[in-house]
């Protein structure tokens, strides 16, 4: 029995101080982009980047999605794409997007931590998500039409 | 700037650190008592006939098991705990950090847009080739570049 005793006591002392190191490093930055949300950064950020939206089958609108999806997370992305009465190819591609790149600025927190360059990887997903939208929306138009 | 904008942000933050919490505390125990199991060499072995090929260790294989399935956070939980107590090479931290990075919680991030109307098999499908692809690219550069320095 001493060994599930131990085994508790070590996943326990474990957990909290793993969570606690994880809190530490994700609260700072999950405040920020709370108040750069609050401040609607994204809906500027999105209309700047409206034009480009036909590369990927979506409305000019919908950048603000992709943008609340990169800074936030993948709930504000669908809050504001909802709304906006996509096709299924749409939340399709921007279900792909968003999902390689969202939350950014926390993620990227968490993988510095774990040691990897928060930069390098940010950068990567932003390009990879694009690249696979573009790819995935091409895609969408050969198999089922424009 | 309006208080209630830093409100929210507080309670925000102390629900996602509580969420944490509840989700992190229970897989280290259950980690801990899967690590000491007869059965757990054999999950790894299993595991990791799938991973090497993209150059991951066997001790990389359950945080990644557990980011793909659950998220980044809660992966990163079960890493952080390990490196704590054992030595993962640095390559595996990179592989994991990119191959996680494409490609985490596939049940939920999928299920949240195909509520909404997408077709779920396509975004993991998708996911899945760019994260295993991005993955084997870094690995075979890493292995190029000790080549070289040793």
């Amino acid at each position: 029995m001493s060994t599930t005793v131990d085994n508790l006591k070590n996943g326990l002392k474990n957990g909290f101080a793993t969570s606690a190191s994880l809190i530490k490093t994700i609260v700072p930055f999950y405040i920020a982009v709370d108040y750069l949300n609050a401040l609607h950064v994204t809906d500027v950020a999105g209309s700047f980047l409206s034009p480009l939206m036909g590369l990927f089958g979506l409305s000019g609108k919908m950048a603000i999605a992709l943008i609340s999806g990169y800074l936030v997370n993948l709930y504000a992305a669908i809050a504001v794409l909802v709304v906006l009465h996509p096709t299924w190819q749409q939340v399709t591609i921007v279900g792909l997007m968003s999902g390689i790149a969202h939350n950014l600025v926390v993620e990227g927190a968490i993988l510095a931590r774990l040691g990897a360059n928060p930069i390098f990887v940010t950068l990567l997903r932003i390009a990879v998500s694009l690249v696979a939208g573009f790819v995935m929306h091409q895609m969408f138009v050969v198999i089922y039409g424009g | 700037m309006d208080s209630s904008i830093l409100i929210h942000a507080l309670y925000g933050s102390a629900k996602l650190s509580i969420k944490l919490i509840l989700i992190i505390v229970p897989l280290t125990v259950a980690y801990e008592f899967l690590e000491k199991s007869a059965w757990f060499k054999k999950l790894l072995s299993a595991l990791h006939l799938f991973l090497k090929p993209m150059g991951f260790s066997k001790d990389a294989s359950v945080s990644m098991l557990v980011g793909i399935l659950l998220g980044i956070a809660y992966g990163s939980g079960i890493l952080i705990s390990q490196l704590k107590k054992q030595q993962l090479s640095h390559s595996d931290i990179l592989l994991t950090a990119i191959f996680l990075s494409m490609c985490h919680a596939i049940i939920e991030d999928t299920l949240v847009f195909v509520a909404i109307g997408a077709n779920g098999i396509y975004i993991i499908i998708f996911r899945l080739i760019i994260a295993i692809g991005l993955a084997t690219l870094f690995y075979r550069y890493l292995a190029q570049k000790v080549k070289k320095t040793t």
